[in-house]
C-alpha cells in the first residue's frame, strides 16, 4: 500500500469516532479515584485536592505494628514508588510518623466532621489473619481496606482512606534479588496492594484484577519461573514467588494513567 | 482529444478518497492501539456487575471495600485452601466478622470463575456483597464491599461493638 494512502487513512482514523470493542475499559471500570474535593471540615487540608496520598507505618509496638531494623519497610516504599514513577496526578507519600495502631477493621469516617486529617488516614500494618500458622490459600498474604464517599455531585464516588495489612505469617522474601523457593516476594505483593490503594477496586474479576485467564497474566503460579509481561494487577502474583509483580506492565500503567491523567 | 485515464480521472479520484476512508474504518473498528484491548471473555462485565449498583446504601453513606490477595508461593502445598466458595466465605468471615455466617448470604451470581454473595438486613436492603473466586487449589474471598453504616448496624445487632474490630483509627 502506498504511503499516500496510509497516511491519510491514519489521520482519518484518528479523527473518526473510535469503535470501542466489548471489554475495553475506561478508568471508571477499574477505579474509585482519590478525591479532588475541597470539603470544609476541622482538619487541616481535610481533603486533598492535589491527590497526594500521604501514608505511614504502624509503630512496631502497636497493634499490627510494622517492624523496623531490616529492609521490610524499604520494600514497601519501593512498591509505592513504582506507582509514583508512572507520573500521573496521584502520588503516594511515605512521609508520616508511625501510628499507634492500624485501626483494622474500623468504621469509615461518616462525615466530614468525622474525617481525620489527611495526614492521619492512610496506614500500612503488619499482622496475622488467624493463628501464626499461615495456610496459603486460606489466609490472604495481604489486604487493603478502602473507604469511599459518594458526593452526589455527579462525579461518582471518591476514595478517602486506605489501610493495608501485610500477613506477618507469610514466609517473605524481603530482598531485591530472586526469591528462594518457598518464599513470597514482599516487594511484589506490596506493589499489587498499592495498586488497590491507588483506587483500583473494581473491574476485571470484580475486584480490580486482571483475571489469571487473561492474556496479560501468563504463567502458572506454581511454576518457578516468572514469565515476562505478567501484570502486577493479576489475580495472583504469579510464578517465582511473585517477583514479576514488582514492575508495572503496560495495562497496569494504562488503567492508572486513564484514572488520573 | 484523448481523455486522460491517469491521476485526474473521476474513478481514480474516487479511489483516492474512499480507499483511505475504508482503511480508516478498519483501523477504527479494530481499535488498534487507541483503546484498551479486550482482556477476557465477553461476559466479564455482565458477570461482575458494579457492586455500587447492587448495594442499597443510604445517600452519602460511606462504602468500605476489602481486597484480600492470595499468593501461594512456588513449591508450596496449598491443600489447606477452602474447596468450595461457601467454605471460603465462612473461613474469611470467621476471621473478621464472626457474627455473620455464610447462611446469612444469598448467591446472586455464579459462574465457573466466581460466585457473588449478597447480605441483606432485616429490611431487605443489600448491605454487603462478597466476591469469591478460585485461586491455586481452592477458593477465596477476594472482595467484600459494604454499606459501612448499615453493615455495622447489622453486626451490632448480631454481636456487639467488641466484635467488630479495632475502634481506633
Amino acid at each position: 500500500m502506498k504511503i499516500r494512502t496510509i497516511v491519510p487513512a491514519l489521520v482519518a482514523a484518528l479523527l473518526l469516532p473510535q469503535a470501542v470493542p466489548a471489554g475495553a475499559h475506561s478508568w471508571g471500570d477499574w477505579y474509585i479515584r482519590w478525591t479532588d474535593r475541597n470539603v470544609n471540615c476541622p482538619g487541616v487540608n481535610c481533603l486533598d485536592t492535589d491527590r497526594d496520598v500521604h501514608w505511614g507505618f504502624v509503630t512496631p509496638s502497636g497493634t499490627n505494628g510494622f517492624p523496623t531494623g531490616d529492609s521490610r519497610r524499604s520494600r514497601i516504599r519501593d512498591a509505592a514508588a513504582r506507582w509514583n514513577a508512572v507520573g500521573t496526578g496521584m502520588t503516594f507519600h511515605s512521609d508520616l510518623p508511625d501510628w499507634s495502631a492500624l485501626g483494622y477493621p474500623a468504621p469509615c469516617p461518616q462525615s466530614s466532621s468525622d474525617l481525620p486529617d489527611e495526614y492521619q488516614r492512610n496506614k500500612v500494618g503488619w499482622g496475622s489473619f488467624g493463628d501464626s500458622t499461615y495456610i496459603p490459600g486460606l489466609e490472604p498474604a495481604g489486604e487493603v481496606r478502602s473507604c469511599w464517599w459518594d458526593f452526589l455531585d455527579g462525579k461518582g464516588p471518591m476514595m478517602i482512606l486506605f489501610r493495608m495489612k501485610i500477613n506477618k505469617d507469610v514466609n517473605w522474601y524481603i530482598g531485591t534479588g530472586t526469591p528462594p523457593i518457598g518464599t513470597t516476594d514482599l516487594w511484589g505483593l506490596a506493589a499489587h496492594e498499592f495498586g488497590h490503594a491507588s483506587g483500583r477496586t473494581r473491574g476485571g474479576d470484580g475486584a480490580g484484577h486482571f483475571k489469571d485467564s487473561y492474556s496479560v497474566c501468563p504463567g502458572d503460579p506454581e511454576d518457578g519461573q516468572s514469565p515476562s509481561g505478567r501484570h502486577t494487577m493479576c489475580q495472583t502474583l504469579g510464578p517465582g514467588g511473585g517477583i514479576g509483580a514488582r514492575s508495572l506492565e503496560e495495562h497496569d500503567r494504562d488503567t492508572f494513567v486513564n484514572a488520573y491523567s | 482529444m484523448k481523455l486522460r485515464s491517469g491521476a485526474g480521472g473521476p474513478a481514480r479520484r474516487a479511489r483516492r478518497i474512499w480507499r483511505p476512508l475504508a482503511l480508516a474504518a478498519v483501523i477504527a473498528g479494530t481499535g488498534m492501539s487507541f483503546v484498551h484491548p479486550v482482556f477476557g471473555d465477553s461476559d466479564d462485565l455482565e458477570a461482575h456487575a458494579d457492586p455500587l449498583e447492587t448495594l442499597d446504601c443510604a445517600p452519602l453513606e460511606p462504602i468500605q471495600a476489602v481486597h484480600s490477595d492470595y499468593t501461594p508461593p512456588a513449591g508450596i502445598d496449598v491443600r489447606g485452601a477452602p474447596s468450595t466458595p461457601e467454605d471460603a466465605l465462612e473461613a474469611w468471615m470467621a476471621q473478621r466478622y464472626p457474627a455473620v455466617t455464610p447462611d446469612d448470604f444469598a448467591v446472586v451470581s455464579e459462574a465457573s470463575d466466581h460466585v457473588r454473595f449478597a447480605l441483606s438486613d432485616s429490611l431487605g436492603r443489600t448491605v454487603a456483597v462478597a466476591l469469591v473466586g478460585p485461586h491455586a487449589d481452592g477458593w477465596g474471598v477476594h472482595d467484600l464491599i459494604t454499606c459501612d453504616v448499615l453493615f455495622r448496624a447489622l453486626l451490632l445487632d448480631s454481636a456487639g461493638e467488641a466484635d467488630i474490630g479495632e475502634a481506633g483509627r
